[in-house]
């Protein structure tokens, strides 16, 4: 459940993850490059890495063990933030609520200070416990 | 409030609506400052939007009732409202 104003925060993570600048050493630890990471293709087993502007493709069998440790590391901390980042807010779940999609800023208030200020439901309940009373 | 401090407020599977009755709005809102109502209200004039006034079958306040998240009024009463929040609570 990501608030949609995390969102943002999260895709700009996700981007700020997908161009690390990094110093890339050959499987025989013989050559290094400076390159920017992009993004990982599993199913061909190589790495995009750009460098002046320039994309290029690396196996992952001819870079060095730290920096194939590395791309995988990045590649499961992408994949997290891509499936929080995906993930249905709480808007939306109460949203698919019969009770939960009609109680929102438009019909709830919480006491704030000595004022009633439009509130909304913070968590996804399975549950309601209506409380009908009056100052009476 | 007692009740709802040690039953309620840590039960993340239940939020606790109080739906007023009050016609004056300033008379509910002395009266949630005098008691400093930490949960969620919904004033009466907003409580056909919010689809609530349905579960209200007793003439009388004060009135409980627990229902799912799809409307199913689950139990009715302080007692049995309250005990159903314990059954659910994670």
């Amino acid at each position: 459940m990501i608030p949609i104003k995390y969102k943002s925060v999260l895709a700009v993570v996700l981007l700020s993850l997908s161009v690390q600048a990094r110093t890339w050493t050959s499987a025989d630890g013989l050559k290094t490059f400076e390159g920017e990471y992009k993004s990982f293709n599993q199913e061909a087993n190589e790495v995009t890495v750009s460098r002046k502007y320039k994309k290029l493709k690396f196996s992952m069998d001819v870079l060095s063990q730290a920096d194939r440790d590395w791309v995988n590391v990045k590649v499961e901390e992408v994949a997290a933030l891509e499936v929080a980042a995906n993930a249905p807010t709480v808007e939306d779940q109460l949203a698919s609520q019969t009770v939960g999609a009609k109680l929102n800023e438009r019909t709830l208030v919480r006491l704030e200070g000595k004022r009633f200020k439009k509130a909304k439901i913070e968590k996804v309940p399975e549950y309601y416990l209506l409380y009908y009373t009056a100052s009476w | 409030m007692a009740k709802y401090n040690k039953e309620l407020a840590g039960n993340g599977n239940v939020e606790f609506i109080q739906v007023s009755l009050d016609n004056d709005e300033d008379a509910a809102l002395d009266w949630a400052v005098k008691e400093n109502f930490p949960w969620l209200q919904v004033m009466k004039d907003k409580a056909p939007k919010a689809d609530l006034s349905q579960y209200h079958t007793s003439g009388s306040v004060p009135f409980y009732c627990f229902v799912d998240k799809e409307g199913r009024v689950l139990a009715k009463g302080s007692q049995a409202s309250f005990a159903k929040a314990r059954d659910v609570a994670p």
